[in-house]
């Protein structure tokens, strides 16, 4: 499958979606116009992705900001790969937040609860 | 606007505090820039950091509510004019809280459900409210709606003091909206 590069902008996040490397990056603010269609071809390329993996993946979120739509469409993609764990796949999710961004650390916490998947919250001045 | 008048207007917002204040066609645009702008101010102010994400996300919550609830009217029927993209937001710092504070034009039909949305968020506390935030955030998203549903309890999350908030009649068809969020 092709490789996603999306570069960042002022409201959008980096997308690094790489099934050669097996690197799925999600960096930066977000807070886009249409929240629904930027992440949807993100939802279906890891859809598409997560059905022929047999490797260790792990989700790298690295978010500044989120708008309450960007938090929405997060919180189904974090259940996507909840989903996966469950189906057997070996699949993580790191989140990382800056030392100085207590709200990203407490919103990756909000965003734990309930999951199975192995969720790590890391403080981290750089990705 | 006369020369006076200019003044003085510029002296009330000083006196209020207004860090930033627009008035216009808001647009993904603009809030961009807006919100650059703001990020900016608050640095030199140094507002500590978690004050500082609480302003800039309830900014971000309020105006583009503003965006998609003009969007959602103006592709469901034809509207005479472009004046629900219009609407004012102000930001600013008083006795070491800042406020949000924005106003649009809403249709007369659609108060009462922003009202009652409202007046359930100003009768709960913040446990009940980050609960509420929860379940709507596991929801199916409405078709209906551009955002999440998610806008409100998002900025009583942030918020420190009660929402304040008005609905005046313009006329037989429209509404003013405004709401002041306190953080």
């Amino acid at each position: 499958m092709d490789n996603v590069f999306i570069e960042e902008t002022k409201s959008s996040p980096k997308i690094i979606l790489n099934a050669d490397e097996n690197t799925l990056i999600i960096k930066g603010q977000s807070y886009p116009e249409n929240a629904v269609n930027f992440f949807k071809p993100i939802f279906n390329w890891i859809e598409e992705y997560l059905e022929t993996v047999d490797c260790e993946v792990i989700l790298k979120l690295n978010l500044l900001y989120l708008n309450t739509s960007s938090s929405k469409c997060i919180m189904d993609l974090i259940d996507i790969f909840n989903e996966a764990y469950n189906n057997s796949k070996n699949v993580k999710i790191h989140w990382y937040y800056h030392p100085e961004n207590s709200a990203m650390k407490e919103c990756g916490e909000e965003f734990k609860e309930d999951q199975d998947i192995p969720f790590e919250i890391i403080e981290s001045e750089e990705i | 606007m006369n020369f006076s008048s200019i003044i003085n207007f510029k002296n009330e917002m000083s006196k209020n505090g207004v860090i930033i204040c627009f008035s216009g066609t808001l647009s993904q645009g603009i809030i961009q820039e807006i919100g650059e702008s703001l990020k900016n101010e608050l640095e030199k102010q140094k507002a500590k950091n978690s004050k500082y994400f609480s302003i800039f996300s309830v900014f971000i919550e309020q105006t583009q509510n503003i965006i998609n609830y003009y969007r959602k009217k103006s592709e469901s029927k034809q509207i005479d004019n472009d004046f629900l993209s219009s609407g004012i937001v102000c930001i600013g710092a008083h006795n070491d809280k800042y406020f949000v504070c924005s106003s649009n034009w809403i249709e007369n039909q659609d108060v009462k459900k922003i009202k009652d949305q409202l007046e359930i968020i100003s009768g709960k506390t913040k446990e009940e409210i980050n609960k509420l935030y929860k379940q709507q955030i596991r929801k199916q998203r409405s078709e209906e709606s551009y955002g999440a549903g998610l806008g409100f309890y998002e900025m009583a999350r942030k918020s420190t003091e009660p929402f304040q908030y008005s609905f005046n009649k313009k006329d037989s068809n429209y509404h003013e909206f405004v709401i002041n969020i306190i953080i």
